[in-house]
């Protein structure tokens, strides 16, 4: 693993200012909270989280749609709030869940992929066409879908022309917003494999944001576990399935998984329904739902914990809190 | 790495397509047949009628049109003016067809005026959103608290009537539903992704705006705006038939009305006959307008 690594996020917020309704004022909603994440290159991270955890908020911050309101974001050991928007984006690119709303209607195959180079001014006519003939192969579609419009497509097709246009401008970077759930089950495994493949072929690195813990074991490398905006759990994939730490993310694991993306996550067996982010509950947010909640939860946040690459944010973990709570419980 | 899944390219056959249109949209080839020939007649006026429209003929007054003759025996109908001639000897048919020129250039004009902003106003509420969309809905009120008549008779009376007058008016008062629709319509579009990938290429506004928005918008805003340019239209024709729109002797169809109405119950025909290219007009546009409504909901 080199020293720098593809993209380092520290310590980011992203707070929204949310109107409670006529005459009710407007209160902070914290989306992503103090949010620490590294990838290097050739890695594929994993952000999962139920909808609502702020994981798409994360997403949009790393893509620089919607900058962090505060922390710092670098790429390669840059500052992307130094770059330009454009050299920015000639390294990161998003794919995004929907393919259905990620393609322009009106726009054929052909101009939606080559649009990148036309934003930034890439190559002439013929160099353009190549670069589309060569990333159509790559990506496995047939040439002769260039002039279809998207909704001549299938929902896979559809991905792979979405992919294509992220990679014809040769990103080195990859935000994929679930970009297998909106699809046939039947189709997933093709677009994860090709994923795959593009990842070793291209040298990608793939921060991939999901709900679906299958698609993590498949593709990830490494994965961080969100909830109510912060990371409550981070580790390699191997560790975070053989052994998980956190309540909430053991739940997770515990929980069957459902392959219809619109149940979210499957139910927990938690109690409590998720709660609302505008008034996140106190000490760590995970409380009223955790099953092994004890004194301190509500009225402490946790620390975060990092031991061998694993890091987490539970007071079960921390050993002061723990050797705190076991003397004064003892006194009892 | 092979394409696995089937490839539905739908097909299209070219043969039976125009046959399918009528069928199924009945209402909107009429409307384009209508607005078609009333657009190529106006287009063609000069080679549709040996006379000028301004021509007075002082001996053949108040002529009846062509079918009085057929059906009703009346003596003074002639083929020479097939739709008869108006109280100073103008030939009606003459008249009609360079009238046409004038509802058209008005119906054209200053809907491209008023489609112009409201487009403008629309998008950027919508696409912008937030304080730009406050500024917009504060401009779309105050300007639906304008009462267009009574701004178009102060207009006049400032500045006397013209052609350019009437289409200024109608084109700087009436973008207020182009801009609600641009303004739904872009808020929609704005929310896909497709929106969010542009940005994250790092295009601009602008050219998001233009490459992204405004194509979709072609649909809706030629929906409004046809059905927009009837309501121009008739505009045009109520001011020139209260004398405030264009002056005489132009062949306005609204003048026309005007002028017939003293002989209303001796030459019913000449308040007739441009009554009916008004209705015909205007109808053609309301059914395009529709017809268009109706295939984009599909
Ligand atoms: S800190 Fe307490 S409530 Fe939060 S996850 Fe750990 S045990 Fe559960």
């Amino acid at each position: 693993m080199s020293a720098e690594p593809m993209i380092d996020v520290r310590r980011i917020n992203v707070t929204f200012s949310v109107s409670r309704g006529f005459m009710a004022g407007r209160k902070p909603l914290r989306a992503v909270q103090e949010v620490d994440l590294v990838a290097h290159a050739g890695e594929t991270l994993a952000i999962v989280g139920e909808s609502g955890s702020g994981k798409t908020t994360l997403a949009n911050a790393i893509l620089n749609i919607h900058p962090p309101t505060s922390g710092e974001i670098f790429l390669d050991g840059r500052a992307v709030r130094s770059l330009g928007r454009k050299e920015f984006a000639r390294q990161v690119q998003p794919v995004f869940q929907d393919p259905y709303s990620s393609l322009n209607p009106r726009r054929s195959v052909g101009a939606t992929i080559m649009q990148p180079l036309i934003v930034h001014g890439i190559g002439d006519h013929v160099e353009r066409e190549q670069k589309l003939l060569r990333i159509l192969d790559l990506v496995g579609l047939p040439r002769r879908v260039v002039n279809a419009l998207p909704h001549q497509l299938s929902g896979g097709q559809r991905q792979r022309v979405a992919i294509a246009r992220a990679l014809i401008i040769a990103p080195k970077l990859l935000v994929c917003d679930e970009p297998t759930s909106a699809l046939d089950v039947s189709v997933q495994a093709q677009i994860l494999n090709l994923l795959q493949d593009l990842r070793t072929e291209l040298g990608l690195t793939y921060i991939l944001i999901t709900h679906n813990l299958a698609v993590v074991e498949h593709i990830a490398s490494r994965v961080a576990v969100m909830y109510l905006g912060r990371i409550v759990e981070e580790a390699s994939v191997e560790d975070l399935f053989r052994a998980p730490k956190h309540p909430y993310t053991i739940a997770l694991l515990e929980s069957a998984l459902t392959p219809d993306p619109t149940l979210g996550l499957p139910d927990l067996g938690l109690s409590n329904v998720f709660p609302n982010p505008i008034d996140p509950p106190s000490g760590c947010h995970f409380h009223p739902r955790c099953n092994r909640t004890f004194a301190p939860c509500s009225r402490v946040a946790p620390r975060s914990i990092v031991s061998d690459g694993h890091r987490l944010e539970c007071h079960l973990y921390d050993p002061d809190i723990m050797s705190a709570h076991n003397a004064h419980s003892g006194d009892l | 790495m092979q394409p696995s899944e089937p490839i539905p390219l739908r097909e299209t056959r070219r043969r039976g397509r125009l046959a399918r249109v009528i069928v199924e949209r009945p209402g909107l080839v009429l409307g384009m047949l209508i607005l078609g020939l009333i657009v190529l007649a106006a287009i063609f006026a000069p080679y549709l009628t040996p006379y000028d429209p301004y021509d007075q003929d002082i001996m053949s007054r108040r002529l009846p049109p062509v079918w009085n003759g057929w059906f009703l025996g009346d003596p003074q109908a002639t083929m020479a003016h097939p739709f008869g001639t108006d109280n100073v000897g103008r030939d009606y048919w003459a008249r009609l067809v360079y009238g046409a020129r004038i509802s058209l250039i008005v119906g054209f004009v200053s809907v491209a005026i008023s489609g112009f902003i409201g487009s403008v106003v629309g998008i950027s509420a919508g696409y912008f959103g937030g304080k730009v969309d406050l500024a917009a809905n504060f401009l779309i009120q105050t300007r639906l608290a304008v009462p267009v008549i009574l701004v178009a008779l102060a207009a006049v009376a400032a500045f006397g009537g013209s052609l350019q007058m009437i289409i200024l008016i109608a084109g700087l008062l009436l973008w207020d539903r182009a801009a609600v629709v641009t303004r739904t319509v872009t808020q929609q579009i704005a929310k896909r992704d497709f929106i969010k990938a542009a940005k994250a290429l790092g295009a601009s506004d602008l050219r998001i705006i233009l490459t992204e928005i405004l194509p979709n918008l072609a649909a809706p805003l030629a929906v409004i705006l046809t059905v927009e340019m009837g309501q121009v239209i008739l505009l045009e024709a109520s001011l020139s038939f209260l004398g405030l729109g264009i002056p005489p002797p132009a062949p306005s169809w609204g003048l026309m009305l005007a002028e017939a109405k003293e002989d209303i119950f001796f030459a019913p025909w000449a308040i007739a006959i441009p009554g009916a290219a008004l209705f015909l007009l205007v109808l053609s546009t309301s059914l395009v307008g529709d017809g268009l409504q109706k295939s984009r909901e599909r």
